[in-house]
């Protein structure tokens, strides 16, 4: 009889700890950000050529990063870089862990109505990438298939949404998906066009491109929902970036031309 | 009302997850037991490179975090070893449960066994029992009865090291509960699905403390 009344309280524990409400960071009332002098920015460190590690396995560097670096250096704040797993990234702007999520992050209707988005700051579509030799000629054709994706990203979502008959596989980092495509697992890769051309560009006479969505996904900064006074501020200093031609150099670093960010703004 | 019937929504999703739960950890386990044994023998052999090498197995095994253990296996085996590509999840993750399980089985099997007194040993051999028939008539027998109580504690482990298997895609429980959270953006799904990780755990520690005391009855 004790054995249950200590299972029932164990339950009991769990429902008390769930019903406890969140408690949230208190914000600074004269700061734009959640510290006052730091800009703390979420990524999902190990997506490249948009933020990854570098050879050396500490060193954060890509194209969010330094847009981001930027970003922080130009409103005179100190950047704080905190590496997040994508599943559960933007639920840490619920709960006040950090000031703006730059990872990568497609515009899409359903985190706008969640979470307050900027203005696109480079452009992406999301492509299905097969190897040289396969039969897989379009999303149309990926019937009875194992298409890998980044559990929770917009490729994902893609699949879930559209009756394409594949079967998928999500992992949690987007190198597992080409490893897997490799190592002949699955047949397909869905995934950001900025992404798979940094991947195609190591094997290009392996791997094709077969298929671009034609809805574009341009990728913004998300922040928490009403958070307008951080927003405009990083919407302009985006602006003085792209006007004076830093984002294009950037850009040029990371992805060989500037087309992502070119007319976007 | 609301919430309970989001709740009930997501319960067969939920219930598909904790098939794979379940089945990996029993599979696992027994695996790990079985292999443990073996294991365990070698370590205490005289034979001196059975003993090292059985030794070298489990300092390996214990040595290293399972998630890598689980990585290596499943992602980077295959780019060095083609010949030794598992295609299939379920069964990459079940050698990989299993070897690590054996590791810590063999531990504490070798402990039941040693705790046995030496007399025995000694009884056994003046009544001209031979090494293999000492262990499998006498000793192991005797083992079993103390070997429970440390069983049903790695089966429990192993069912929450289960849920590591997110990282090959596998869709165990933990894996589902966090599927559900992102697309339902609600973290209320952790509430059903610690639940029955209780209700697991609890089922299995009554199963383990009959079995208990039925041996303990034996003695």
């Amino acid at each position: 009889m004790k054995k249950y009344v200590s299972i029932l309280l164990a339950l009991v524990l769990v429902l008390a700890l769930a019903a406890c409400g969140s408690s949230s960071n208190k914000k600074d009332e004269a700061s734009l950000t959640l510290t006052a002098g730091k800009l703390a920015v979420s990524a999902e460190i190990g997506y490249p050529p948009m933020e990854y590690f570098d050879e050396d396995g500490s060193t954060p560097i890509g194209f969010d990063v330094e847009m981001m670096t930027e970003i922080a250096k130009r409103m005179g704040l100190e950047l704080e870089l905190i590496d997040t797993a994508w599943d559960g990234i933007f639920a840490g702007l619920d709960s006040d862990k950090y000031d703006m999520v730059m990872s990568s992050c497609s515009i899409t209707p359903q985190r706008q109505e969640n979470y307050l988005m900027s203005k696109p700051y480079v452009q992406n579509a999301i492509e299905l990438l097969v190897p040289v030799d396969s039969d897989i000629t379009g999303i149309d054709t990926v019937a009875g298939k194992k298409v890998a994706v980044q559990g929770e990203t917009t490729s994902h979502d893609y699949l879930r949404d559209n009756e394409t008959g594949c079967e998928i596989m999500d992992y949690d980092k987007v190198i597992n998906c080409f490893d897997e495509l490799k190592l002949g697992r699955v047949d397909a890769v869905l995934t950001d066009s900025v992404v798979a051309a940094y991947y195609l560009g190591d094997d290009l006479d392996s791997y094709k491109v077969v298929w671009v969505n034609s809805d574009a996904e341009p990728i913004g900064v998300t922040f928490k929902k009403g958070n307008t006074a951080l927003c405009d501020a990083v919407e302009k200093v985006l602006d003085e970036m792209f006007a004076d031609g830093t984002a294009a150099k950037i850009a040029t670093k990371y992805f060989g031309d500037s087309a992502g960010v070119d007319g976007i703004r | 009302m609301d919430t309970l019937q989001k709740m009930i929504s997501w319960l067969p999703q939920l219930l598909d997850g904790t098939r794979i739960t379940i089945l990996m950890t029993i599979t696992s386990t027994c695996a790990g037991v079985i292999l443990g044994i073996f294991l365990a023998l070698g370590k205490i052999s005289r034979n001196v490179v059975i003993s090292k090498l059985c030794s070298a197995y489990i300092f390996f095994f214990r040595g290293t975090p399972l998630l890598m253990q689980l990585y290596f296996l499943y992602y980077a085996v295959p780019m060095f070893l083609p010949a030794l590509t598992i295609n299939s999840r379920f069964l990459a993750a079940f050698i990989a449960y299993g070897l690590n399980s054996a590791a810590y089985c063999a531990e504490f099997i070798r402990a039941a066994i040693q705790s046995i007194d030496h007399g025995q040993f000694e009884a056994a051999k003046a009544l001209g029992l031979s090494y293999g028939q000492t262990m499998r008539l006498l000793i192991i027998p005797q083992s079993i009865r103390r070997l429970v109580p440390p069983v049903g504690n790695e089966f429990i482990m192993m069912l929450k090291d289960v849920s590591l298997v997110s990282i090959i895609s596998l869709g165990d429980l933990t894996k589902v509960t966090r599927s559900i959270n992102s697309s339902a953006a609600t973290p209320l799904v952790f509430i059903p699905s610690m639940i029955i990780y209780l209700i697991i755990t609890a089922f299995f520690t009554f199963v383990f403390n009959r079995v208990e005391a039925h041996v303990a009855k034996k003695e």
